[in-house]
């Protein structure tokens, strides 16, 4: 591999020799913590040249250094550990407890039990265990939230990257559109399609990453306008890299670390939204979630049953502030500075 | 100028709202059942059932039938959900009313005295109330204040209370519950401006004038902090609506929100597009408010 004057490389086509022309561009990735310029090195033709590795060289040393200050958060381990735990209470632990034949069955002369050693977390109306019903409970909204938050995240992309590459009308378009979806309240759609189609585990899904891509949308959207121009991207282009690759290989690897910060937040949204919907009413179908149990056994509270609603409460809370906090670690590790200023 | 961006905004909001009662009339079209058979009957014929379709004016094209539509909309059908309308609104502006309030003394706080226990607590409170689903904040708070303590009822004001008083008494948990979870959001955009206002020529020159402290804040940071938060308000009304149609559902009160899953669960998809589109009138007409109040408010923008 050639090494450049100043010590990064540059990898060259294989068909072509050293010794043909070369210019250096000067690259900065212009992403907000101000880098310094780096030299990177084109060889001519520039058809056939390739700057791939001196930029994903930059991007990777910045990768590393975001993951040393996320590893250094105690908030990213709080909710690392928080949402591990409640995919293994959720995934593990029906399968460690064998609970999903029998505990769950429903044996009314077995109602209303507080909590007791036979049954961690009491018994509801039905006599069915609480802590076996959590558990599975747990596993529609982690399942459905990690897919939706998916399919969402990657039409969000879509139609961010490609309203800042479409122009005027493309752009204005979209963004209209954009606007539109962000002032309806997105419970009501989904409420509204859940009850046409039949509420269903997939139709709610994709009702709700239908509207929920609108931030993930403006987001890169406004990386792609921020980035689209700089040398780096032009320097790609000349060196052949056309339509998706040109996204795929150097745009989106350079907005990553917005991408996944608008992740979690969208995680965080779904499963709230998915919450809502279901706790309503609409919403996921049988067998129960946590949302349902919540709702279905909020009379019980009135009887002095508290056991049946706090755990499903408390679980929402788990995961979602989970989420929270590995977004918040993230932030604060993408921008170091900033984090440091806040806390002064 | 102004007169520009104010038609601008207001063609803005109308095509939003147009494009909202179309998508609630499309979806409308799209529901698996036929309206003229339902009211032809179960007896009746195919031929008295093309007859109803007929007089509903089915056969016609789409767009006349959505022009049709929203004729009907603004003659009858707004008046029928305009009572349902009135308790949302009281929540929505009470909830953002006590929250702008809150979120300016949050905000505040954590300008004022930084890194203080209360700051502390205060801001990963409102960091949690966040994150936390609506209706798990409002059980707890009818846990602890309806259940525990029996201070206040457990549900929100029915349509016809009987007095002031009891409303008001009714109306509290959902108020407080719909502003906790919005201020950790609000009151960091309290926090932003603060601190830039704070950095600003204004703020030097008051305190060079020998103004206290506490002038300098009452008069110059938290009314130029009320400019940011009007326009975050604004932006945030559709998730506060996320939230309302929780809290209208778990405190047992006959809004929109409620009134929407009354109606989509008892069948009734007729009244639940009319509330879809009055909801959608809301927000829109929320947001379109909250840009004539900054404008209001601030004498200094560009309008374009």
């Amino acid at each position: 591999m050639p090494v450049g004057p100043f010590g990064c490389r540059a990898m060259v086509g294989p068909e072509l020799p050293l010794s043909c022309n070369i210019e250096v561009f000067r690259v900065c990735l212009g992403d907000r913590t101000p880098c310094p310029a780096m030299e990177v090195l084109v060889t001519l033709p520039l058809s056939k040249a390739r700057v791939g590795l001196a930029e994903e060289r930059q991007i990777r040393g910045r990768t590393g250094r975001t993951v040393r200050h996320l590893i250094r958060h105690p908030l990213f381990w709080l909710g690392g550990g928080m949402l591990c735990f409640l995919l293994a209470f959720s995934f593990l632990g029906p399968l460690l407890f064998s609970y999903r034949a029998g505990e769950t069955a429903i044996d009314v002369a077995q109602q209303f039990l507080p909590p007791s050693p036979s049954h961690l977390l009491g018994t509801n109306v039905l006599g069915q265990d609480e802590l076996a019903q959590m558990m599975i409970g747990g596993q529609a909204p982690i399942i459905t939230g990690f897919v939706a938050t998916f399919v969402a995240a990657l039409l969000g992309i879509a139609i961010g990257l490609v309203s800042g590459f479409a122009g005027d009308v493309g752009d204005s378009f979209l963004m209209r559109l954009t606007d539109i979806f962000l002032s309806i309240p997105q419970v009501v759609p989904i409420l509204l399609l859940d009850a046409l189609f039949q509420a269903s585990t997939e139709v709610l899904v994709i009702v709700v990453a239908l509207t929920s891509w609108p931030a993930m949308a403006r987001i890169v959207r406004a990386r792609t306008l921020a980035l689209r121009h700089l040398p780096f991207m032009e320097a790609a282009h000349a060196s052949g890299a056309k339509g998706l690759r040109l996204l795929l290989r150097h745009l989106v690897p350079n907005m990553l670390d917005d991408i996944i910060l608008a992740t979690t937040s969208l995680f965080a949204n779904v499963v709230l939204i998915m919450a809502i919907t279901t706790f309503v009413g609409l919403g996921l179908p049988p067998p129960w979630n946590w949302a349902t149990m919540f709702a279905a056994n909020l009379a019980g509270v009135f009887g002095g049953q508290w056991w049946t609603v706090f755990p499903p409460g408390i679980a929402f809370a788990i995961l979602l502030l989970s989420v929270s906090y590995l977004g918040e670690a993230l932030r604060q590790a993408l921008n170091p500075q900033q984090a440091r200023e806040v806390r002064q | 100028m102004i007169t520009l961006y104010i038609a601008r905004r207001v063609g803005e909001a109308l095509l939003t709202l147009v494009a909202v009662g179309f998508a609630a009339f499309l979806l409308l079209h799209l529901m698996p059942y036929n309206v003229a058979a339902i009211l032809a009957g179960p007896t009746a014929s195919p031929a008295e059932v093309a007859q109803v379709a007929a007089a509903i004016g089915q056969n016609l094209p789409l767009p006349v039938q959505f022009v049709r539509w929203l004729g009907q909309l603004v003659s009858g059908g707004l008046y029928q959900t305009a009572a349902r309308a009135m308790p949302t609104l009281e929540l929505l502006a009470l909830g953002s009313g006590l929250a702008m309030i809150l979120a300016l003394g949050l905000g505040w706080v954590q300008v004022r005295y930084p890194d203080s226990l209360l700051d502390r607590v205060a801001a990963s409170l409102a960091f949690v109330l966040y994150t936390l689903p609506s209706f798990w904040i409002g059980f707890i708070l009818i846990y602890f204040f309806a259940i525990d303590l029996l201070w206040l009822p457990a549900q929100g004001p029915s349509l016809n209370p009987s007095s002031q008083h009891q409303w008001f008494l009714y109306m509290i948990l959902p108020v407080v519950t719909l502003a906790l979870t919005t201020i950790a959001t609000w009151s960091t955009s309290v926090r932003a401006a603060v601190e830039e206002s704070l950095r600003s020529d204004y703020v030097r020159t008051a305190r060079a004038k020998g103004a206290s402290e506490r002038l300098v804040f009452r008069r110059h940071v938290l009314r130029n902090a009320l400019l940011p938060l009007i326009t975050t308000a604004g932006m945030s009304l559709p998730s506060l609506f996320n939230n309302v149609i929780a809290i209208e559902w778990l405190f047992s009160m006959q809004g929109l929100g409620s009134g929407l899953i009354d109606s989509l669960t008892s069948f009734d998809y007729g009244t639940a597009v009319d509330l879809v589109f009055v909801i959608g009138a809301v927000t829109v007409l929320g947001s379109f408010a909250a840009d004539l109040l900054y404008l209001l408010a601030d004498p200094r923008i560009q309008y374009r």
